[in-house]
């Protein structure tokens, strides 16, 4: 299934990763692939529809458990308090990114990071800060910052000491951040990610522990609405509040 | 959801009472009531399929407590993301279940949540509607008879099958782990699902 990386996905190809497809289990570069391809392509593609809801029967050929009633009374506890998205006022993130104050002092240092980084961005060109980075790689990063911004989605600039990416606004359905040429980090350290808001207060989004990848895409929950800043620092595990400077940063208001 | 896509469902199934019809008509129903904040909607939904939700959850975990936690937030995420719910690509359940699956599997993996409602939905959009096969299966079938078929399977597709969706391996990932070439991997997997889908079809025909 190896094919050179720059070519486009031809019909073969995407029906070949049909049962794959079906099942989520390509990943996602490739599955951007298989989009690409379909957006454009006047086939049918039956075969790749037909196997697409196959996780409904799988699922179903489990017997259901007995619930347990106090994870109910939770469920009904926890919606009690918030107000779903579409129904009106802002719903508090449902991801257990947690915030916490950290040691890293006002927003105004993260904005000076930012500005710095960005300026670093600019100085040394967007994605060339590694030759590291294979070209088709960076192509692919490239291509999909492209889309989100022709989709209209605001992307922003994050770069430091451990690589260059941007961080993709998808309003309303989270967000992506993009990273090529992470820098690997020994076992037992992992990119942890970070918002931070006008107080200077971080909430953790996610952790990324695959660095030894060209191209890294971790998609967030979290929508970047209501936050100055997007970084990223390396942990020893994921913490409630970073405990290192950052090694990435970026500011995400226009 | 849109009448005219309830309607397209039922002609597409069948009638009402062999195909899960009235599941269908009622979780639009439910999906709309949760999108106007209606709490006991919600609640409704959970009694129909946490059970459900839950022994997907735990057979991937293989722990209960989290795989409570794992349903509990999952309902959280349709609550409060029902309005990324889209009706033409299918039903609430397989909704539910696709993001009860994807956080389970963050869970085995050591991550935190990855696979957003957003991703769920770009992995729909492989379907452009409701895909009678598999939801008229899951409506009229028990899992008893599912694990059936899936028990004709050769055991090569069906330990590929298992390892994509309750294992969430990538057919490369699979590949290595079987020891096979990465096109054999992706082909078992779709020689295997096109397998079970005609059985499933087969099986349905004789039992009309």
């Amino acid at each position: 299934m190896t094919r050179p990386s720059r070519e486009p996905m031809g019909c073969s190809e995407v029906n070949g990763l049909a049962g794959a497809l079906a099942l989520g289990a390509v990943d996602q570069v490739e599955l951007a692939e298989v989009m690409d391809h379909l957006a454009s392509c006047v086939e049918p593609h039956e075969e790749l529809r037909a196997l697409a809801g196959a996780p409904l029967a799988l699922a179903s050929s489990l017997e259901p458990m007995t619930p347990n009633p106090a994870v109910r009374a939770r469920l009904m506890r926890t919606v009690a308090q918030q107000t779903n998205q579409h129904a009106g006022s802002p719903a508090a993130p449902v991801d257990r990114g947690r915030r916490g104050r950290g040691a890293w002092g006002s927003v105004n240092v993260w904005r000076g990071l930012a500005v710095a980084a960005v300026l670093a961005v600019l100085a040394f060109g967007v994605w060339n800060v590694s030759l590291r980075i294979q070209l088709a790689t960076r192509d692919q990063a490239l291509s999909a910052v492209a889309q989100a911004i022709a989709g209209g989605y605001p992307a922003y600039p994050i770069s430091g000491p451990a690589g260059t990416g941007y961080v993709i606004d998808t309003e309303g359905s989270g967000s992506t951040f993009l990273v090529a040429g992470l820098e690997s980090l020994p076992r037992g350290e992992l990119y942890e990610m970070w918002l931070i808001d006008a107080d200077g207060t971080p909430l953790a989004v996610g952790t990324i522990d695959q660095s030894n990848a060209d191209l890294v895409v971790a998609t967030l929950e979290q929508d970047l609405a209501g936050f100055d800043v997007f970084a990223v620092t390396v942990e020893s595990e994921p913490v409630e509040a970073p405990t290192t400077d950052p090694v990435m940063a970026g500011p995400i208001t226009n | 959801m849109a009448t005219g896509s309830v309607r397209w469902l039922a002609i597409a199934v069948g009638p009402a009472s062999e195909t899960g019809y009235s599941e269908v008509v009622d979780n639009a129903g439910l999906a709309g009531r949760i999108r106007g904040g209606d709490r006991e909607a919600l609640g409704e939904l959970y009694d129909r399929h946490a059970g459900q939700a839950l022994a997907v959850a735990f057979r991937i975990v293989g722990d209960r407590s989290t795989a409570e936690d794992i349903v509990h937030d999952a309902f959280v995420v349709v609550w409060q993301r029902i309005d990324q719910f889209d009706s033409d690509r299918g039903t609430l359940r397989a909704w539910l279940l696709t993001i009860v699956r994807n956080r389970a599997i963050d869970g085995i993996r050591g991550t935190r949540p990855t696979m957003t409602v957003g991703d769920a939905d770009q992995q729909s959009l492989l379907r452009t509607a409701p895909n009678p096969t598999w939801e008229q299966a899951s409506a009229r079938m028990s899992a008893i008879e599912i694990r059936g078929m899936l028990e004709t399977l050769p055991a090569e597709q069906r330990e590929a099958i298992e390892l994509a969706y309750f294992g969430g391996r990538t057919y490369r990932e699979i590949a290595r782990i079987t020891g096979v070439p990465e096109g054999t991997a992706s082909g078992r997997l779709r020689l295997g699902l096109a397998k079970l889908r005609s059985g499933l079809q087969d099986t349905m025909e004789q039992d009309r």
